[in-house]
């Protein structure tokens, strides 16, 4: 299901090219669209029937895409009713928001290019240009009122960006009701692409990068701490100073950075710890492998050290020969080579929307310490050398509880990005989220765990059914960096006491559904203490239950370790 | 004809590439209406880095029309 995905737009001018961008950009994650457009001047029936449709999981995302250039022939001169055409979009956008629960994107609209008195400025009247202001305001409040739904595409970002040129195709705008450039309908698909990517976690977790001649100027092994160029005040120092400041913003948003570079690593550490230039610092990274092994081998090992997937790795170098040795051997990682002039290392990432998540939470910015937190206990681990030991030292906790209605964007967000340790990968929505919280027949429990390195907040949500007697585990999930503590089997005892202490149910059943991403968890149910349901013939789909005594289950296999912390009753 | 030229006419009208020849056009491919074509001038424009005049745009309804326009830009 994730292979295929349905976007309809409701819009008001000709945007059928989009399509073509949009399946060259959703190719490359895998994915293939299906768009389909409604119809020219039907956008508000179109709204209206948004409410009435029970269409969950046929179309994906909606976006609607109004613009107010084609809404009146005179958009923009001085007979333009501007008020009137922005109160109207308003309330067209407040009625798709309100008329479902599902994603939905939106967009900032553009002012006319030109005022039609010129430089003058009329006493006690709005210009339209101003209207048009008010509006996005409104606009961009709404989406920030439902985060995580509601997603505002910012075509007044655009258009900045694009200027004109970029912007408007006057070609196809009266002939065929087109206004933009292929240009802007590239980079707005490559947008929607990022949502799309959000939705269904096909999110990039983690950028590697090349160090001589991607994050600095020349080569420190030859020229030396003093002969790169860092530096803001030349060029193309200054580029390169620029562009790590890019990488820090996606740093700061959870995207987890690392280094991969064939150098002395004292030479590279020499530049990070000491270069008054240098804005990337040892303790931004999460991993980092220096030294003079063959690069594709070393990321698949940074893959295994940070446990995300390869399908989550960006890979950035300036050597056309390190990239194609990457892409060949590695193809699920993303590989781009940086621009050949050093020019437009500026906002090159950030022109791809590689790392777009819905909604940036608390967790995502304690995220990439977290990483570092793991590297941390991983050289604790091996200076210990006795497992045990270390497990105790370590001081693991769990604390277990009902998710809240604030818990929505996080436990979201962990539904949509986890792939890895996930038993069925159900990709709920916000709605059957938030109707799930306040439904006495399920449990929406989720957990935080932390030890002496650090807190990582909400890592695991578990969703049970409950059936008669019968407790049935709908989804359960835990982020990767949670992962290697038995963090998982404790949450999977702390489910199976909260079912006990609540519903007193007498079996309990759950799943495990194959995604392709997934196996690492094919056997935990058993691991559990859950047994395997006889079925005939293969299937990927495997049931499993236990009759046994729920409280007992929990207690039996709970890791001596790690301190469970109960406040599933605090509610 | 040129084997880029196939490939983007061919991915802006949605066909199998087997189905895009020299003379493929307007009369001979049901599927070149007039949004087609829209995607036809952009894809090209995007592949092959031109700019196609507003006044030429209506007449590039045929592969043969339109190589001939992009041979006059070399």
């Amino acid at each position: 299901m994730e292979g295929q995905v349905k976007i309809r737009f409701i819009r008001n001018f000709t945007l059928e090219p989009i399509e073509m961008w949009l399946s060259r950009e959703l190719r490359s994650s895998g994915m293939s669209v299906d768009c389909e457009f409604g119809g020219f001047a039907s956008a508000a029936n179109e709204i209206q029937e948004i409410a009435r449709e029970k269409e969950e999981g046929v179309v994906t995302l909606t976006v609607l895409a109004l613009g107010l250039e084609m809404t009146a022939s005179d958009f923009g001169h001085a007979s333009w009713a501007a008020e009137a055409a922005c109160q109207r979009h308003l309330m067209l956008v407040r009625a798709a928001i309100a008329g479902s629960n599902a994603p939905l994107v939106i967009n900032t609209v553009l002012p006319p290019l030109f005022s039609p008195t010129g430089t003058a400025v009329v006493p006690g009247a709005k210009s339209q240009a101003s209207l048009v202001e008010e509006l996005n305001t409104e606009l961009r409040s709404l989406a920030g009122m439902h985060p995580g739904r509601v997603v505002l595409v910012d075509w007044g970002g655009f258009a900045r960006e694009l200027g004109e040129q970029g912007t408007y195709d006057y070609r196809f705008w009266h002939t065929s009701g087109a206004p933009f450039a292929t240009a802007f309908l590239s980079r707005y698909a490559g947008a929607i692409a990022g949502v799309v990517r959000a939705l269904t976690g096909q999110v990039r977790k983690c950028l590697i990068l090349d160090c001589d001649n991607t994050l600095w100027g020349g080569v420190v092994g030859e020229d030396g701490l003093q002969g790169i160029e860092l530096s803001a005040d030349s060029l193309p120092g200054a580029y390169f100073q620029e562009f790590q400041r890019s990488i820090l913003d996606l740093h700061a948003r959870g995207v987890a950075i690392v280094l991969c570079s064939k150098n002395n690593e004292s030479d590279v550490f020499d530049v990070l710890d000491n270069h008054p230039g240098c804005l990337i610092r040892r303790e931004h990274l999460s991993a980092w492998r220096v030294g003079w092994n063959d690069k594709a081998r070393s990321i698949a090992e940074i893959a295994v050290e940070l446990n995300i997937g390869r399908d989550a790795l960006v890979f950035v170098d300036d050597s056309p020969q390190e990239c194609e040795l990457v892409r060949s051997t590695l193809p699920e990682v993303l590989v781009i080579k940086t621009p050949d002039r050093h020019a437009e290392f500026a906002g090159f990432l950030e022109r791809k929307n590689l790392f777009d998540s819905l909604v940036v939470t608390s967790e995502d910015l304690v995220r990439t310490s977290s990483y570092r937190q793991n590297r941390e206990r991983n050289e604790l681990s091996s200076a210990l050398g006795d497992i045990a030991e270390y497990k105790k030292l370590l001081g693991t906790y769990l604390r277990v509880r009902l998710a809240a209605e604030v818990d929505t964007p996080r436990v979201l967000q962990l539904i949509q990005r986890t792939n890895q340790f996930n038993l069925t990968t159900r990709r709920h929505d916000q709605a059957t989220v938030k109707r799930m919280i306040a439904d006495p027949d399920a449990l929406l429990i989720c957990a935080e765990l932390g030890d002496k390195f650090g807190d990582l907040g909400v890592i695991a949500v578990a969703i049970v059914m409950r059936m008669g007697d019968e407790a049935a585990i709908d989804s359960m999930l835990m982020s990767c960096r949670a992962l290697g503590r038995d963090a998982e089997v404790a949450f999977a005892c702390a489910v199976f006491s909260t079912i006990s202490d609540l519903w007193h149910s007498t079996r309990v059943s759950a799943e495990y559904i194959a995604s392709g991403k997934n196996a690492q968890a094919a056997g935990f149910w058993e691991r559990v203490g859950l047994v395997r349901q006889q079925q005939g013939g293969a299937s990927a789909n495997v049931t499993f239950y236990s009759n046994e005594n729920l409280a007992a289950l929990a207690r039996n296999n709970m890791p001596s370790h790690v301190i469970y912390m109960d406040q599933t009753n605090e509610r | 004809m040129n084997d880029k030229l196939r490939k983007i006419v061919a991915e802006a009208l949605d066909v199998a590439e087997s189905r895009v020849d020299a003379t493929t056009g307007v009369e001979t491919e049901p599927k070149w209406d007039s949004l087609r074509h829209m995607n036809i001038i952009f894809a090209i424009e995007d592949g092959f880095g031109v700019r196609f005049n507003d006044d030429e745009i209506p007449l590039l309804t045929s592969i043969g029309a339109i190589e001939k326009a992009l041979d006059s830009r070399r």
